[in-house]
């Protein structure tokens, strides 16, 4: 049996990695951008105007559904509030993301270096599949609170919030950490090659 | 472990370094080193077919089996 080459996947590795190197320092930098925001619209709430053009305020803390809500009905509302949250939301995701995002960088770096099958490697996934697993919980969890708050706000009848976890997320979770358990195996035997002259 | 690894009398016997012979059997002069201190977990058929080639010698004249009292008691159990 010939020895299969890395050669090849080093080299898109490589590529992948950069990008990676990218995604990762733009994700940071939303992530502080997001906090910043979280905090100057609740230190600040009069300072920015949040309501749009056309005297109306949007939302959408799912991307599914946006509220449109005009600025005669949020004229009592503190609005400041709502967006405040949103932004600690979306950083508390996009620190979930940065988290997966570096092992993705240390696992890739390990490949890059011809050593898919490094423990260190076993643990990253694991790490990333805990991650996906309470992302499946705590994603869906932020999402329901947040449109809560808005259904609330404005006194919005005929609505109720309904919380459910993301089982696709979940099962992908699962299944990060069972290709972990396979790593780390993939690890041992890896070891026992090196050691075999 | 019990087997015993007896490059460096053979080698000596041959008058030859090691590094010489990590050249004639196409393998790493670390691995030589790692083989020689008994830090390798396995040889190879192919590898051990090479060293002998090489160092005009059997299996045997390499690798010794000593008896270790521990290692029969850890079978008991």
């Amino acid at each position: 049996m010939k020895v299969p080459s890395l050669v090849k996947y080093s080299k898109l590795s490589k590529s992948i990695s950069g990008i990676i190197n990218v995604l990762f320092w733009v994700v940071l930098g939303l992530a502080a951008a997001s906090i910043l925001a979280a905090i100057g619209i609740g230190a600040f709430p009069k300072a920015i105007d949040l309501i749009t053009a056309d005297n109306s305020f949007s939302i959408s803390p799912d991307n599914i559904i946006r509220f449109e809500i005009t600025a005669s009905s949020i004229s009592d509302t503190d609005i400041s509030n709502l967006y405040s949250l949103l932004f600690i939301s979306i950083t508390l995701l996009l620190i979930m993301i940065l988290f997966v995002l570096q092992q993705l960088k240390n696992i890739l770096k390990n490949v890059v270096d011809a050593k898919p099958f490094a423990k260190e490697n076993a643990k990253s996934i694991m790490y990333t599949g805990y991650i996906v697993i309470a992302g499946s919980v705590i994603v869906p969890v932020m999402k329901a609170f947040m449109v809560n708050k808005i259904v609330h706000a404005f006194d919005i009848s005929n609505v109720n919030v309904v919380y459910t976890i993301n089982t696709e997320i979940l099962i992908l979770g699962i299944l990060l950490l069972l290709l972990s358990a396979i790593f780390n195996y993939g690890a041992y035997l890896q070891q026992e090659y090196d050691t075999t002259i | 472990m019990a087997i015993i690894i007896r490059l460096d009398r053979v080698l000596a016997d041959r008058k030859m370094q090691l590094s010489e012979l990590a050249d004639s059997v196409g393998i790493s002069i670390v691995n030589l080193s790692n083989l020689k201190t008994g830090k390798v977990k396995a040889i190879r058929f192919s590898t051990l077919n090479e060293i002998c080639k090489v160092l005009k010698c059997t299996p045997g004249d390499i690798l010794e089996y000593e008896y270790m009292e521990n290692e029969s008691s850890q079978e008991e159990d």
